[in-house]
């Protein structure tokens, strides 16, 4: 977190500011309404299930308001580079269902090292086949945790 | 003096080849579970239960209690290395841990994390010797005024304490609690903001969602702000005598160590408030009343070492009331209950008179277990800071995976998953804009407690908010937080007095 703080402090994206500032005010504003009208406030002599979320969401919706009203728009250098670990990561997770957790995490290592960080293909496919062996042999065969096998090795079986 | 002799006699029972090989086993895979981000010291537990009925209780209970230690010291691992936090408590140990790394400086920041572990649980599990069922009964004097009055003056201290910014500190304080009321809560059992999704009805789980925040909007920064180790001559500042403790390192986190020791086993005794509380409240404390207070959060190692010690004293401190009374103070020493009630064993006020030899054997073993976790922590610090050489075309990939596992082994959920996806790019943003994630997680953790204690207490007393006053523990703690709330903004307006008062004299 604080490497953004360090490295790239001072000019940024006053919209990304700007943008989180709403959403936080959206949210609190929907927490704090459904809050108050849909789950009850006060009831059987003590707070109701509504209670806190009308607190908390009245609390960040008029922090948010004084947050605009001081206009600091200060944001770190971002850029939508940032994001492509996270696409690329969304679309590895799509594939999940049809090639199973380790082989799908195992395509997403060896794919992401040859053709975004440029690397060799031979070290992409060494590090990817271990990445994923680790993962199998720790989390599948020692601690039992049931991945989704998969459509495509299911056929095979 | 009885104490020292039925002490003496646990070690003559627990001090076996056996047993130590059976602790030097349980710390180490305990520092692997707990370095795995998703699993935590109740999943270690739940694990090697049933491995432990074949052997003698003792070395059984040796085994899972050298676990349990060994996933408190695991835990800061990937919170120190990778930003990701191994578990819930650790969230506070990467505020400073993480920094430490950036600046090249892990091995220490390592080595602190396990030297003032082992500094807090020893002094955690020599309170619980000495003073085990006086302390038991100091916790049950908390009763749901007091815990809510107490989770209340951490909630309060998190948005104030935690970033530069105090009021985008308490937003993010705000949106944790928010996040926190979505699902079935246990006050209430009525469904909140679920959506009509399954998925939501037992709420957000813990982990995807600091796995996201923490681990993979840091795989997002490091797509762009890359470290090259090699540049930066990290090889060079990252051997085993460049992460040793000089004497003055070592002077200054030692009262930190120690502070936060007792106040940490103090947290833990009380039901429910666990290690994460005793964690927080440690660091805030070293931020009030420790040297350097100011500069907690930048990359200090007495921040590393008031978290880690205030964690492993409170996993101590909640032996306490599972010992004395037969109440389990956190969800591993639930479990612990559970394989202690399967070998037979009643635990409660009477296990001290009928069950001498098990019980000053597991205490004993608790020594021996925080020997054997330090002496494995310690050894495996030259091969761990090694991880910071990875250059990040390898640690990106490779950490989002384990962001994606970790998120999926929890619940064996693909829900959890794109959870976690999300988490991590909206806390991405936040970071951006410049809002702390850190006290989002502490309150999101810390509220379904909140919420349970007013609505218990509020039963209790029938609706009368007094309850909160007659009851002086609480009152003293609500006093504390107006205290909290209202010293920066006297502070403040102090400051400003007196600068108009000079800007006068001057006219």
């Amino acid at each position: 977190m604080s490497s953004v703080n360090q490295a790239s402090a001072g000019s940024g994206r006053p919209w990304i500011s700007l943008l989180v500032t709403l959403g936080i005010i959206a949210m609190g504003l929907a927490w704090a309404g459904f809050g108050w009208l849909q789950y009850g406030v006060w009831m059987h002599n003590g707070p109701g299930a509504g209670f806190f979320p009308l607190v908390m969401g009245l609390g960040a919706a008029l922090l948010g308001g004084y947050e605009l009203l001081r206009r600091r728009w200060a944001t770190d250098r971002v850029g939508l580079r940032n994001l492509w670990p996270a696409v690329a990561m969304g679309m590895a997770v799509a594939t999940i269902p049809l090639f199973g957790m380790v082989l799908a995490m195992t395509l997403f290592i060896v794919l992401w090292m040859a053709l975004i960080e440029r690397q060799p293909w031979l070290k992409s496919v060494v590090i990817g086949a271990c990445t994923g062996g680790v993962i199998y042999l720790l989390f599948g065969l020692w601690l039992m945790v049931a991945f989704p096998p998969g459509a495509l090795i299911e056929l095979f079986r | 003096m009885d104490i020292l002799q039925s002490l003496m006699l646990g070690f003559a029972t627990s001090l076996t080849f056996s047993n130590i090989l059976a602790a030097l086993v349980g710390a180490s895979l305990g520092i692997i579970v707990g370095a795995i981000p998703g699993l935590g010291s109740v999943t270690g537990i739940a694990l090697l239960l049933p491995l432990t009925f074949q052997m003698d209780p003792i070395t059984g209970i040796i085994m899972l209690g050298a676990l349990y230690y060994g996933c408190m010291y695991g835990g800061s691992y990937s919170a120190i290395l990778l930003n990701i936090p191994g578990d819930a408590p650790a969230v506070v140990t990467s505020l400073d841990g993480y920094p430490l790394s950036q600046q090249g400086r892990g091995g220490k920041a390592l080595f602190t994390a396990n030297i003032s572990s082992f500094i807090g649980g020893t002094v955690g599990i020599i309170m619980l010797t000495f003073m085990g069922p006086i302390l038991a009964h100091v916790g049950l004097m908390f009763g749901p005024a007091e815990v809510a009055a107490l989770i209340l003056l951490a909630l309060c201290s998190i948005g104030w304490l935690l970033g530069d910014n105090p009021v985008k500190g308490l937003i993010s304080t705000f949106i944790g609690v928010m996040l926190a009321t979505i699902g079935i809560g246990t006050a209430f059992g009525q469904p909140r903001f679920t959506f009509d999704s399954m998925h939501l009805l037992n709420g957000i789980s813990f982990i995807p969602l600091v796995i996201g925040m923490f681990g993979l909007s840091q795989v997002l920064v490091m797509m762009v702000n890359r470290v090259d180790p090699a540049a930066q001559g990290l090889s060079s500042r990252l051997g085993l005598k460049e992460s040793l403790l000089d004497r003055q390192e070592l002077r200054s986190i030692l009262p930190a160590s120690l502070r936060s020791g007792v106040l940490g086993n103090l947290v833990g005794i009380l039901p429910g408030a666990g290690a994460t509380t005793g964690s927080f409240l440690s660091y805030v404390l070293q931020k009030k009343v420790g040297r350097n207070g100011s500069e907690l959060g930048k990359g200090r190692l007495e921040g590393v070492a008031a978290s880690e010690a205030g964690n492993n004293a409170a996993a101590a401190g909640s032996f306490a009331p599972l010992l004395s009374l037969g109440i389990p103070g956190s969800g591993t020493a639930a479990v612990l209950l559970g394989g202690l009630m399967m070998w037979g064993l009643q635990p409660g006020p009477l296990l001290f008179q009928t069950n001498p030899d098990f019980v000053w054997g597991l205490i004993s073993s608790m020594y021996l277990g925080n020997v054997m976790a330090v002496l494995a922590a310690l050894a495996i610090i030259p091969f761990l800071v090694k991880l910071l050489l990875i250059p990040a075309s390898i640690m990106i990939p490779v950490i989002a995976v384990v962001c994606v596992v970790g998120s999926y082994s929890v619940n064996n959920s693909m829900f959890d998953v794109w959870f976690m996806l999300g988490a991590g790019v909206v806390a991405f943003f936040m970071t951006a804009a410049r809002y702390p994630i850190a006290p989002l997680l502490l309150a999101f953790v810390l509220t379904p407690r909140l919420e349970t204690s007013l609505r218990q207490a509020l039963d209790i007393s029938r609706g009368d908010p007094m309850i909160f006053l007659r009851s002086p523990i609480a009152a003293t703690l609500l006093t504390l937080i107006l205290l909290f709330v209202l010293y920066p903004l006297g502070k403040k307006l102090f400051v400003a007095a007196r600068q108009r008062r000079r800007k006068a004299t001057a006219e």
